[in-house]
């Protein structure tokens, strides 16, 4: 793991309305690594990452990518830059083929196709098929090829497991373990086990703050802190 | 009433309803992409029957001026995209009507003062000036003309939206702007093509209806009532509703004139009303976005 931050965000806050979602987030993502964030629902861990892609826009602080403030650049702009987005409901162009998302996401980029099927094999059965004719666990397959083919320096992932057949989740699952060490990874999942597992560094949040962080053995020492704020233990 | 007469009104109302569809095909994909009812597309479709009318008076160059009338046209719509549609694409749409309608306005008045309140006959291109025939049935070659190159656009904004990259941007956006923004689509920049490309139909619909119907100010006006009741009819952002919609309407209005006489457009209206109590949402309902 190369310890050159490849992402920081620097006193973070964003509303949605009059509502305060994120209230000072300060996090850094090392390059290479790959980092949870935790915490119930509500505490900001999608605002976060929608933040960091551009979809909810900081009113203060900074979101620095390599170095470079990327908090008031367009959507398009920032994904120019190298950041991915897998949301947690998908998203995927129902009007679309399987083929059509893939290349879309890829910019036309020959051989596309066939790296998306290395990652998840089991699309190939569907390349002609419309987005919104695929399963729950298709479409997560789809989501994640789709932001990986797009060569990110940075994959921002919320809820991948969430919702699906447990077959199908154990092998996004593996999938997401193949990324380790082959680029950068923020993750947002609520199976805690899973994630100290894959996850080099944790973000624990609560109330669109960052109130613990640290490693997995860290984690793992202090059963009652991440009880307090997560409800389970690591 | 024949059936000779039939065939003739019959095929009347489909070279009107190939108008209709080439000015109500660019509203609907307009609405479909961008959220946006846009009241300038009328005055749209007259600029484009006066820059056609100036091209091939200037050049004597009918098939110049259905090229070049749409391509002015489609800049004068990224214009107004850039500076009326795109500020207002998140407000509701009583303000959007408001602000198109009042360009649209401006734009009409603007014609008046350039080129004047009278109507200008454009004469018919000389290759056209024949008929068809088929059996004992004649067509007016010029209308064989409209019909043909309103079947080629629908065909070829067909294969441009379902077989290319650019078709699967403009699907994917109008479907979800955010996520595609997030896969590195310039989201704006597809609006804009779309905006120009709708622009450009309803121009090349004011030059083709030009020398039927003539050029004058308050053509767009009268257009724009018909091609807003096509494309709800059809169902908002519907390209399949929107080219049904404008067959009923062409057809109601040119067959009902042997049924009804000049009551043909009211007998017209009335079906697209009957259509609006059977599908409230349009025949096909449409791409809407919630």
């Amino acid at each position: 793991m190369n310890d050159e931050p490849l992402l920081q965000l620097d006193s973070v806050h964003a509303y949605y309305g009059q509502s305060h979602a994120l209230q000072g987030v300060s996090l850094t993502v090392p390059s290479g690594s790959v980092v949870s964030l935790m915490g119930r629902n509500g505490v900001g861990k999608s605002t976060t990452l929608k933040s960091i892609c551009g979809i909810v826009r900081a009113a203060r602080g900074r979101i620095l990518l390599r170095s470079e403030d990327v908090a008031r650049l367009p959507a398009h702009v920032i994904a120019r830059r190298g950041i991915a987005l897998v949301p947690e409901d998908r998203r995927i162009f129902s009007s679309l083929t399987v083929r059509e998302n893939i290349l879309l996401a890829a910019g036309a980029r020959a051989g596309a196709v066939e790296e998306a099927l290395v990652w998840f094999p089991a699309l190939k059965n569907y390349l002609g098929r419309a987005g919104d004719r695929l399963s729950g666990g298709e479409q997560q397959m789809l989501a994640i090829a789709r932001a990986l083919v797009a060569s990110p320096t940075l994959v921002l992932i919320d809820e991948p497991l969430e919702g699906l057949a447990p077959i199908i989740a154990e092998r996004i699952a593996d999938t997401l373990r193949a990324l380790r060490g082959k680029m950068t990874v923020v993750l947002v999942e609520q199976n805690l086990k899973w994630l100290t597992d894959v996850a080099d560094y944790h973000y624990v949040m609560d109330h669109g703050q960052v109130v613990l962080h640290g490693t997995s053995p860290w984690l793992r020492a202090n059963p009652a802190l991440v009880e307090q704020y997560l409800g389970v233990t690591a | 009433m024949t059936g000779q007469s039939i065939i003739n009104q019959f095929f009347l109302g489909l070279s009107t309803a190939s108008i209709y569809v080439l000015v109500s095909l660019g509203l609907t994909m307009i609405f479909g992409m961008m959220n946006v009812l846009n009241f300038t597309h009328g005055v749209l479709y007259a600029l484009g029957a006066y820059f056609g009318y100036l091209f091939a008076t200037l050049t004597g160059n009918f098939w110049f001026a259905l090229v070049a009338a749409p391509a002015c046209v489609a800049l004068i719509g990224v214009v107004i995209e850039r500076t009326a549609i795109r500020p207002l694409s998140e407000r509701r749409h009583l303000i959007q009507f408001l602000a198109t309608y009042g360009v649209a306005l401006v734009i009409e008045q603007v014609i008046r003062i350039v080129a004047g309140n009278d109507s200008y006959p454009v004469a018919l291109p000389s290759v056209f000036a024949g008929s068809l025939s088929v059996g004992s049935v004649r067509f007016p070659a010029y209308r064989v003309f409209i019909v043909a190159a309103a079947t080629f656009v629908c065909v070829a904004l067909g294969a441009l939206l379902g077989r290319t990259r650019i078709g699967a941007l403009i699907r994917a956006v109008s479907e979800d702007p955010e996520m595609a923004a997030l896969l590195r689509v310039n989201t704006g920049a597809v609006s804009t093509f779309v905006f120009a490309g709708g622009s450009a139909l309803a121009a090349l619909g004011g030059v083709l209806a030009a020398p039927i119907f003539s050029v004058y100010p308050s053509m767009g006006e009268e257009l724009i009532t018909v091609a807003f009741l096509v494309v709800t009819a059809g169902g908002l952002g519907s390209v399949g509703g929107t080219i049904l919609a404008s067959l009923v309407i062409g057809e109601a209005g040119s067959l009902g004139l042997l049924a009804v006489g000049k009551y043909s457009d009211v007998l017209a209206i009335s079906l697209m009303a009957a259509v609006f109590v059977v599908f409230p949402a349009g025949i096909f309902g449409g791409w809407r976005r919630a």
